[in-house]
């Protein structure tokens, strides 16, 4: 508005600010992407749904505090509960997996590969914006790496593997940093960054719902999200996953959209999406009503197998594909029968089980 | 040899990207998967592996009675072949990355195994349970090729791609059935353009056609996930040094989509439960099921008991059988 009351046109020399807005399907910035990157592109910009009602949200917390509290009624332990995609994940495959803390996380290469190397593309993105430090990093993916690991090992800190690469030699940091690169290089090639505002990127976020002290406990749900994406009020959150798509990795969808959703309150995340580069898959699942009872699902289910693992109880072993890997696999009859079972190797797999049948492992009830 | 030339080749000549002919092999990949995938057991999911492509087709009764041979026997000690193979993975993926290896590569392929967490690093890769004669020449064999590699392979530059032994899985018939390769090192990436990834395979022995079929399924994958095929695949043999590139078009990848559709036939066919088909080839002079196989026993009298003086089985560890926790 000028001095004198009169309406200025904002023409040249006008200086606005406005949200950034996705690119439309026909934006020349999109149709100028390699071919792999224009499905990602598409899940995350196209036909983005709207939030879930606020009533879904409140159903949600309802639900789970509920669920909480009937747990406890249950199973009288103390302490808190903790739900995360790892232990969800594990407990989606076979309730046993957890017992003798197979749901306890550790830092592994390949956890800390996906940690550093993400946090290395936050930084090799930030450029122009970052300070001298971040600038010189902005230049290459592979100065960002190793930026990043000197200075979590400088640093250490809770919930990040600088103590634990703190502690590995000199060979073993050359490891941790190879698969940091590889995971920043998946990183690069598989996300279209260049379409997305600097400034509505978000890496490696967490979301922490602490379940409140009623009944003397807290449910604790911990989801991440490698990658967030604002979009005006909406949010995209993006996760790099390995291997190809499976139906189990359902339950992680429904889990960060669970996590994001209560810790805002509001309600802003509408997509969840994982992209497989190892397949090339890309997967979007809108958040709805349906994927947050999902969530509470899970959540619950997954309490309850934490809890009976505290109590001493183990649950029933459920064999199947997650045998494989399972940290029970060499003492796990029920596992170990699955995974011998001729009819459950196809053709091409590898041959799992030893010659010798494995013995029963404690706590572990074969069937 | 000037191995950044046979890496990069020409790069005036490099295909554009053609979405069309890989389209059409998953379309193609797709139908051959439909066949039998009905059929196959609920739980199972038939993965396909470079080695099961060959083995198969070469003959569906050997391939299910070495497999069922591997399950009933002990696991036998690691041959020299394999440890050379599994010390040069190593060395290879450190000279690849970092462009150096230590004074002593056997130990710094060591100590890179164990700080990724595989099991065999407590017996150095197997190197420990062989006898001290084949522990010596393996150990000279990984100096001689570590030698080479640092030598020869050529330093990239930064954000040039590159991804060494990065798992590649292809689901077809929603999950049933899946291509699994892993190749040693790939380099770039497509771009709006052109093709531009590049798929290099190395070997601790020597040259062998059946590599070329191998890398031919690396292409096929490659171009199944990035949606565009490479632009060339090439095959390096550390053992005599020979190197094989292949420029890669839209012929190879539909005629290597021909030849996976066959293999994704048969394994899908057995996984449901059909008797497999013997097929009298060269190699069944050296297979263990011969004396129970009149086809066999025919392909060996016509060929006036001649043997081909090798084994088929690859031992080199290349990481493709591993399982999918890997």
């Amino acid at each position: 508005v000028s001095a004198g009351g009169a309406p200025v046109d904002p023409g040249a020399g006008a200086r606005t600010r406005r949200l950034w807005e996705p690119p439309d399907p026909g934006h020349p910035e999109r149709v100028a992407l390699p071919l792999h990157l224009r499905p990602v592109a598409a899940a995350l910009f196209d036909h983005l749904p709207e939030p879930p009602p606020a009533a879904a949200v409140e159903a949600a917390m309802v639900a789970l505090a509920q669920g909480r509290d009937r747990l406890a009624l249950e199973r009288p332990v103390g302490g808190e509960i903790l739900v995360d995609a790892y232990r969800a994940r594990l407990v989606a495959g076979c309730r046993a997996s957890v017992v003798g803390g197979g749901g306890d996380f550790a830092w592994t290469p390949a956890t800390a590969a996906r940690h550093l190397g993400l946090r290395a593309v936050a930084l090799h993105h930030s450029g122009d914006e970052g300070g001298p430090q971040g600038r010189r990093a902005g230049r290459a993916v592979e100065q960002a790496v190793e930026v990043v690991l000197d200075e979590h090992v400088r640093d250490g800190g809770d919930r990040t593997p600088g103590p634990w690469l703190a502690a590995l030699d000199g060979a073993g940091r050359a490891v941790a940093r190879a698969q940091a690169q590889r995971w920043a290089e998946q990183a690069v090639a598989w996300l279209p960054l260049r379409l997305i505002d600097r400034g509505a990127l978000r890496f490696l976020d967490d979301d922490w719902w602490p379940g409140g002290p009623r009944s003397g406990r807290s449910l604790v749900i911990h989801g991440r999200r490698d990658l967030t994406v604002a979009m005006g009020r909406r949010r995209v959150a993006i996760t790099l996953a390995g291997g190809a798509a499976t139906a189990e990795a359902v339950v992680i969808d429904a889990l960060t959209a669970l996590a994001a959703t209560l810790c805002d309150r509001r309600g802003r995340l509408v997509r969840v999406v994982r992209v497989h580069p190892a397949s090339g898959e890309v997967v979007a699942t809108d958040v709805s009503p349906a994927l947050l009872e999902r969530g509470v699902a899970v959540v619950l289910a997954t309490a309850a197998a934490v809890v009976a693992e505290g109590t001493g109880e183990a649950g029933a072993p459920s064999p199947g594909p997650g045998c494989r890997w399972c940290h029970h696999r060499d003492s796990c009859a029920a596992g170990g029968t699955w995974l011998r079972r001729p009819d459950r190797r196809s053709m091409g797999l590898p041959l799992p089980a030893p010659a010798a049948g494995p013995a029963p492992g404690p706590g572990l009830p074969a069937s | 040899v000037d191995v950044l030339e046979a890496l990069r080749g020409d790069p005036a000549t490099r295909p554009v990207p053609d979405p069309a002919v890989v389209e059409a092999a998953r379309a193609h990949l797709e139908a051959a998967a439909a066949a039998w995938v009905e059929s196959v057991p609920d739980g199972v999911v038939v993965r396909i592996t470079k080695d099961a492509v060959t083995g198969v087709r070469r003959c569906e009764l050997r391939h299910v009675g070495e497999l069922a041979m591997r399950a009933d026997a002990a696991t036998p000690p690691p041959s020299p072949a394999l440890v050379r193979g599994r010390l040069l993975d190593a060395v290879f993926r450190q000279v690849a990355t970092t462009g150096a290896v230590g004074a002593d590569p056997v130990a710094a392929a060591v100590a890179a195994a164990a700080a990724e967490g595989d099991a065999a690093s407590t017996t150095r890769l197997g190197l420990d349970e062989l006898d001290p004669d084949d522990q010596r020449s393996v150990c000279d064999d990984v100096q001689t090729a570590a030698r080479r590699l640092v030598a020869d392979w050529p330093p990239l530059p930064p954000g040039s791609g590159l991804r060494i032994q990065e798992r590649v899985l292809v689901r077809l018939a929603g999950g049933r059935v899946e291509l699994s390769g892993r190749p040693d090192v790939t380099v770039g990436r497509p771009t709006r353009h052109r093709a531009g990834v590049l798929v290099v395979e190395a070997k601790s022995g020597g040259f062998r056609p059946a590599h070329l079929e191998e890398l031919r399924f690396y292409v096929l994958l490659e171009a199944l996930r990035w949606r565009v095929a490479p632009f060339r695949a090439v095959l390096w043999c550390l053992g005599d040094g020979r190197l094989e590139a292949v420029e890669v078009d839209a012929d190879l990848v539909w005629s290597e989509a021909l030849r996976v559709a066959d293999a994704i036939t048969r394994l899908t066919r057995l996984a449901a439960g059909e008797p497999p088909r013997p097929s009298a080839n060269p190699l069944c002079p050296s297979c263990p099921l011969l004396a129970g196989c009149p086809d066999g026993a025919r392909q060996v009298a016509l060929a006036g008991g001649w043997s081909p003086g090798f084994d088929d089985g690859d031992e080199e560890a290349d990481g493709d059988d591993e399982g999918a926790a890997a």
